[in-house]
């Protein structure tokens, strides 16, 4: 008997315990953790041979270019730079990213546009910026962003940019761009025109730096399919408050959820004269207890003086789990007061969440 | 492949990954129930599911030692987590409280602890290997399962009394094997 796990066969040994629930989730993580402990033992020295290649190539090639090495930007996929931001939703951008690659200088900063997604509802820019210059913690690269197939759709309104930047390290940052078209046209094949004109740090206004950086390149829209909602009265109400479902579109990037919000201001804030805003964020879970980051565009403002007039919110996330049957959307009311003159806002009340939209996910 | 009642214990000892996810989707409440139900005092949901995973890894590793039908593969299976779940109890109980000692001196104690007590069980299981049956089986009970000496009698019929002696005789056997051991 030199093995404990037929001693144990042997024995024969019943319990009166009852089976516990264990989620879906719980599950798929063991059946992880058992095949990966169990490849574990067949491959370390396979493994640990080549990390010793990996690392041994490292080294020559930076011996043997050193100044290509200096020069080379940040290596592997961009996106994943950002992958601690709560906007994180670009998991599958690396996959399906036209490289560019393109680079421009001025005043002593040179950015280089490494890839873009265009997915239809929005278009993806990932880039580098390199200077000896302090950009600061969070630098973008800001310009207008334009495409000839758009006409004027976008000239003023219709679009939101959502602008993600990061220092990687002294002389180099990471930086997205994700421009949503949220009302407007969505063409099959774009010219894209985007004039850089000025380097500035989203957390201190005031760092910035003036410059010529214009790039132009082509992208398709990847495959995407919409499925209207809009009468299928999915919905959450509240008190003065009700958001319906619109439309969903999912792409192999991401996820597109369209609402539309009616909030009566004076019933939600409870206040007749003095001015109130309220503002609807929303967390998004599955039945699988995931929690989906999202990029959130949120329409100007409410109202319910005009008949009809209703915000439009936008929210862009990750592709659902496979395994997901019902999206729970759970809008957070957040109602404000201007704190002072100058027009600073202060919450009234601790945020609160109202009924989820249940959104069922059919093949 | 389909992957049924009838055929997942000739596949899973084959080592298929699929017969190990059907074992998993089928059992895994089973065993939850058993290690939760040694270690909940922890409060540690991840000690839980680790031990869940080591029980798994462990019956998959090991599927060659299994013989029997499918109720006797629930009840193997349900041994393992005990003895999973007791051997977690015990790392636990030695698992040293966080104080300000050099780290590697710590490590290096902690391996050498591990590969004691590794080979203190394999010697163990060859000397237990000597006993009769009997003796093997109450062994294995209370030094792997932790079990009482009451629940062991239960389990095979013996009065608490008998349990008692078969224990300490058998302590008394192994000592002297081991000690024999010592010289060849």
């Amino acid at each position: 008997m030199k093995n404990i796990y037929k001693q144990l066969d042997k024995l024969k040994m019943d319990t009166d315990l009852q089976p516990m629930d264990v989620s879906k989730l719980e599950k798929a993580r063991i059946k992880q953790n058992v095949l990966r402990n169990k490849k574990k033992t067949h491959m370390p020295k396979i493994a640990s041979a080549a990390v010793a290649v990996v690392a041994a190539s490292f080294i020559t090639f930076g011996v043997a270019f050193p100044t290509l090495a200096a020069k080379l930007p940040i290596v592997g996929n961009l996106f994943e730079s950002f992958v601690d931001d709560k906007s994180y939703v670009f998991e599958k951008f690396a996959d399906h990213a036209s490289d560019i690659g393109a680079t421009k200088e001025s005043n002593g900063i040179s950015v280089t546009v490494t890839d873009a997604v265009y997915d239809g509802e929005n278009i993806t820019i990932a880039y580098t910026m390199i200077s000896d210059q302090d950009l600061g913690e969070r630098p973008i690269l800001e310009g207008k962003l334009h495409a000839e197939e758009f006409g004027d759709a976008y000239e003023h309104f219709g679009f939101a940019p959502k602008e993600m930047g990061k220092k990687i390290s002294d002389t180099e940052y990471a930086g997205l761009l994700v421009y949503g078209l949220v009302d407007g046209p969505k063409p099959e094949e774009i010219h894209v025109t985007w004039d850089g004109s000025r380097i500035i740090n989203l957390d201190n206004v005031n760092n910035n730096h003036s410059g010529d950086w214009s790039f132009q390149f082509n992208l398709n829209a990847l495959e995407s399919t919409s499925v209207n909602f809009a009468n299928s009265n999915i919905t959450s109400e509240a008190v003065g408050i009700q958001v319906n479902l619109q439309k969903i579109t999912e792409t192999p990037v991401s996820t597109t959820i369209y609402l539309s919000e009616l909030v009566d201001l004076p019933t939600v804030s409870m206040e007749e004269s003095e001015w109130r805003g309220a503002q609807i964020e929303y967390d998004i879970t599955d039945d699988l207890g995931n929690e989906y980051n999202a990029i959130h565009y949120v329409d100007i403002g409410h109202s319910t003086d005009f008949k009809g007039r209703m915000s439009n919110p936008r929210i862009t996330t990750t592709q659902f789990h496979p395994e997901a049957t019902t999206i729970y959307v759970t809008p957070i009311i957040n109602v404000y007061k201007m704190m002072n003159s100058e027009g600073n806002l202060e919450l009234i009340k601790e945020p609160y969440s109202i009924e989820p939209l249940l959104i069922p996910l059919t093949e | 492949m389909k992957i049924t009642t009838e055929n997942f214990i000739k596949h899973f000892k084959k080592g298929k990954e699929p017969a190990l996810e059907y074992v998993i989707d089928e059992y895994a409440g089973i065993v939850k129930a058993i290690v939760y139900n040694s270690l909940q005092s922890y409060n540690d949901p991840h000690v839980i599911e680790e031990c869940i995973s080591d029980t798994f890894l462990g019956a998959y590793e090991n599927a060659k030692q299994f013989s029997g039908g499918q109720e006797d593969f629930r009840k193997w299976l349900c041994t393992i987590a005990k003895f999973k779940a007791i051997d977690a109890q015990r790392k636990l109980v030695k698992q040293p409280i966080a104080a300000e000692i050099e780290t590697d001196i710590l490590t290096a104690q902690s391996a050498e602890e591990e590969f004691i007590y590794q080979s203190k069980t394999n010697e163990l299981l060859v000397l237990m290997a000597r006993l009769d049956e009997i003796d093997r089986d109450i062994f294995t009970m209370k030094y792997f399962l932790n079990m009482q000496n009451e629940e062991i009698a239960t389990k095979l019929g013996l009065t608490k009394a008998a349990v008692d002696n078969r224990l300490y005789r058998g302590k008394k056997r192994l000592q002297k094997y081991r000690i024999e051991g010592a010289y060849t």
